[in-house]
């Protein structure tokens, strides 16, 4: 039975077409993965769908009857239930309430029924294995379960068509398999589910079927095991296979002379572990951090750059007390951070004004920002426009360039490809490759151990370490770097049988 | 044991805390070095005091858990003293010149609510304007202070009891009352949605429209009460006498450690900042500080009080994990 049928949906923001023709039919029951590059309209489909983005033209239909989603109250009341990218948690408020927010269950017509509400939470958050966070404040929840708790509150909706938008990026190996499952379940019970994501096996993993997007356009649909992940990526990127798969090929480079230090760590505790960090990276140098979550990555790029609290470590040969960031910058240290929202861009500004705002109000020197933009292939129209009119990919971009710009020493960065597609994953990686080659060197933590693999192992001088409980318990070069590797040296030794 | 220790937590983690240890801390102050101050005739008029003021600020931390701001209630104060005076200068029955005066209030919280909520015009922008609008009203009712409320209503207030609890002690406990009731609705976990994120809020599928509209209602009726008691206190007609009052209000908001961002704080802590701020006027009085330097003196122990709140906030938010 169809669920859902979208036919020729249109959006434009401005000049740019987001969505230019969507069309797609899903059967009740159905995983279907979208699958599809920045900027190619699967996130503004899905927030269309939500009903909190109006479409400009198109046809839905649920189940054979007319949808017209035209606000957030109109799909929920259709029981059509996206999750968001962005999450669309508030952190002050109780994991209960954040469940069932838009159906807070009530007694006698006006007050909340906080023992039905508890109720219902616990049930939710069971099918997804995060009870424990039951009674906190979303605010003191770690990334991946905020995200599990995004997935839980769309479950808890009763969706008959649910839109999953990237959110296994931030989950673990087991957190997914878990969802995965979740949904199964939910399909097989009739629900539709929209899996969007950029991850290409989850694509064979997850889903029965995966429609491709490409600027706007739903360019196919294919039964998940009838492609493989070189034709996939094809589809999606309009290359021919040939091509893409000479492209992925590392390249081999040639032996560097010596090499003088960057930053010297020795001694180093990061704030909130106890143990001590040795590291010393070199000029050109990418150093991939890598381990479970929370065992001190971000904290230590952090630090380093001085958030929260001054930091004392050898820098370019001296030693140096790093009071702020600004101190940072101002020694030639840039930071690319995965959160966007909080950590990249300047919401309400323009493009050009995010572009200089590092080099020209900090360092007070020009840089010609144009340039800048098409250097590193920023897709826009027009650059004055305010940074949020760009896809998550071209954003993060926009804040790359910003960082190169100031000709940085040191590059700190925190999961830089966090919720980005392939293609833009392989510009930036390669953005960062030719950073180390000039010179730089790069510091660079990603909780997606594939995209570690893939930035170190085509490099020279390149390593990965992997931390545990604020220490680097293991360091690996060349040849062993590889996700099992990183798996293996993740998980502490005594916990293993 | 451990019940004990959780709300012993619990209070010293409730952005209501800092609010009330420096309340506490003033009285301490007064009780030692104001002569009588904690005789019960004194405690009852300092009550009948700054009752008008903890009103202001109960609804003002509405406005300002749903994310905005709301400076017409000076001049809600305002319309409200000139129309009860006014009509009961006239004549009309109490109960109906009251009713009327703080129609007028909710009138002007409609007015807000429906152009921040409906027409999304910025708060702070909307209810200047309507402070204007109300204040200009005020004065067209009444040019120059005049007129007297009827002897029977100011004693009533400032001297009746019921239940052996003061008249003024009861408003207050009312409308803390209302606010406890309105906590336990959907609407009071919506009001901290909306305050946290009013677009992530609509998303979600809460009618954020309607969640502001009630807010800035709500703030103008406790306004309304506010101004109806202050009025009791006062006893006549003064179109201005209540303009001040609408930063005294705000004073006590963020004392009271409700976040100026929105979404984080209670209505209780709005309280104790109230109580904090009417208690310094005392304070510099009880210290007979020179006539010349009282102003000085209560601003410096304000901007003591709001760093010291913003420091043992900070503390908290950082145990409760927020980023501050």
């Amino acid at each position: 039975m169809i669920a859902l049928q979208c036919k020729h949906v249109r959006k434009r923001f401005g000049a740019v077409a987001a969505v230019d023709d969507a069309s797609l039919t899903v059967n009740a029951g159905e995983i279907r993965g979208i699958l599809g590059g920045n900027g190619s309209g699967k996130s503004t489909l899905a927030k269309i769908l939500a009903g909190s983005v109006r479409p400009d033209g198109g046809e839905f239909e649920l189940e054979g009857e007319a949808f017209r989603p035209a606000s957030p109250r109109d799909s929920h009341g259709r029981r059509v239930i996206a999750t968001s990218q962005e999450l669309s948690l508030f952190d002050n408020l109780s994991v209960e309430d954040n469940l069932l927010l838009s159906a807070l269950p009530r007694k006698g017509g006006l007050f909340v029924d906080r023992e039905a509400l508890r109720k219902e939470a616990i049930l939710a958050l069971r099918c997804l294995g995060i009870e424990e966070v039951l009674d906190r404040k979303v605010g003191t929840l770690s990334p991946d379960q905020k995200y599990l708790l995004e997935a839980a509150k769309a479950l808890a909706q009763d969706p008959r068509v649910l839109v999953i938008d990237e959110i296994t990026s931030a989950l673990y190996r087991e957190q997914t398999e878990k969802v995965r499952r979740v949904l199964r379940v939910r399909a097989d019970s009739g629900c539709a589910v929209l899996f969007i994501t950029h991850r290409l096996p989850e694509i064979q993993e997850i889903c029965d079927s995966v429609t491709i997007m490409r600027n706007g356009r739903t360019v196919g649909t294919f039964g998940s095991c009838e492609k493989n992940e070189n034709e996939l990526l094809a589809a999606m990127s309009g290359v021919d296979v040939a091509e893409l798969v000479r492209v992925r090929t590392p390249l081999s480079q040639p032996a560097p002379g010596t090499r003088s230090e960057v930053v010297g760590l020795s001694g180093y505790v990061i704030p909130g572990f106890k143990e001590r960090v040795e590291l010393s990276v070199s000029e050109g140098e990418i150093v991939g951090v890598a381990g479970l979550q929370g065992q001190g990555q971000s904290a230590l790029v952090r630090s380093l750059l001085g958030v929260k609290r001054p930091a004392r470590y050898r820098l370019l040969g001296t030693d140096r007390t790093i009071a702020s960031p600004q101190d940072a910058v101002r020694c030639g240290v840039a930071f690319l951070s995965g959160d966007r929202e909080q950590e990249g861009i300047f919401r309400a500004r323009s493009i050009l004004e995010n572009v200089g705002v590092v080099a020209e109000l900090v360092q007070r020197k020009r840089v010609d920002k144009l340039a800048m933009l098409g250097k590193y292939n920023v897709k826009s129209d027009r650059a004055t426009r305010p940074i949020v009119t760009l896809s998550g990919g071209n954003q993060q971009k926009v804040v790359i360039s910003r960082w190169i710009s100031i000709e940085p020493r040191l590059l700190l960065a925190d999961d830089p490809t966090k919720g980005i597609d392939v293609g833009s994953r392989r510009e930036i990686r390669r953005y960062l490759h030719e950073l180390a080659r000039a010179g730089t060197a790069v510091i660079l933590v990603s909780s997606d151990d594939e995209e570690l693999v893939e930035l170190t192992k085509a490099f020279d001088p390149a390593r990965v370490v992997v931390m545990y409980d604020g220490q680097i318990v293991h360091t690996l070069r060349g040849g062993d770097i590889s996700t099992e590797n990183i798996a293996l040296h993740a998980i502490p030794r005594k916990a293993r049988p | 044991m451990r019940g004990l220790a959780t709300a012993t937590g619990g209070l010293l983690r409730s952005s209501s805390f800092p609010g009330f240890a420096m309340m506490l801390l003033l009285i301490g102050v007064n009780a030692v070095i104001t002569t009588g101050f904690l005789r019960l005739s004194s405690l009852v008029s300092l009550l009948n005091l700054i009752t008008p003021l903890v009103c202001l600020s109960m609804g003002l931390g509405i406005a300002v858990l749903s994310g905005g701001l709301d400076i017409s209630i000076g001049a809600v104060v305002c319309l409200v003293n000139v129309v009860l005076v006014t009509l009961s200068g006239q004549g009309t029955p109490l109960a109906y010149a009251v009713l009327a005066a703080v129609g007028a209030a909710l009138a002007v919280g409609a007015l807000n609510g429906i152009v921040i909520g409906y027409l999304r015009v910025n708060a702070l922008l909307v209810t200047f304007a309507t402070q204007s609008v109300a204040g200009g009203l005020a004065l067209w009712i009444m040019p120059l202070p005049s007129g007297q409320l009827s002897p029977g209503f100011v004693e009533g207030y400032s001297s009746g009891t019921f239940l052996a609890l003061p008249v003024a002690l009861l408003v207050v406990l009312a409308l803390l009352g209302g606010w406890g009731v309105l906590r336990l609705t959907p609407y009071g976990t919506y009001l901290l949605a909306v305050g946290r994120d009013e677009q992530k809020a609509y998303v979600s599928g809460i009618d954020t429209r309607r969640v502001l509209l009630v807010s800035y209602v709500l703030s103008a009726l406790c306004a309304g009460i506010g101004g109806v008691t202050f009025s009791a206190n006062i006893g006549g007609g003064d179109p201005l006498a209540g303009l001040s009052m609408t930063l005294n209000a705000l004073a006590a908001v963020v004392i009271g450690g409700i976040s100026l961002s929105g979404g984080r704080g209670g209505v209780l802590g709005c309280i104790f900042g109230a109580v904090f701020f009417a208690l310094i006027t005392e304070t510099v009085l009880g210290a007979s500080v020179a006539a010349f330097y009282q102003d000085l003196a209560a601003a410096l122990i304000i901007l003591a009080g709001v760093l010291g709140m913003n420091l043992l906030q900070r503390a908290t938010a950082i145990a409760d994990g927020y980023r501050t």
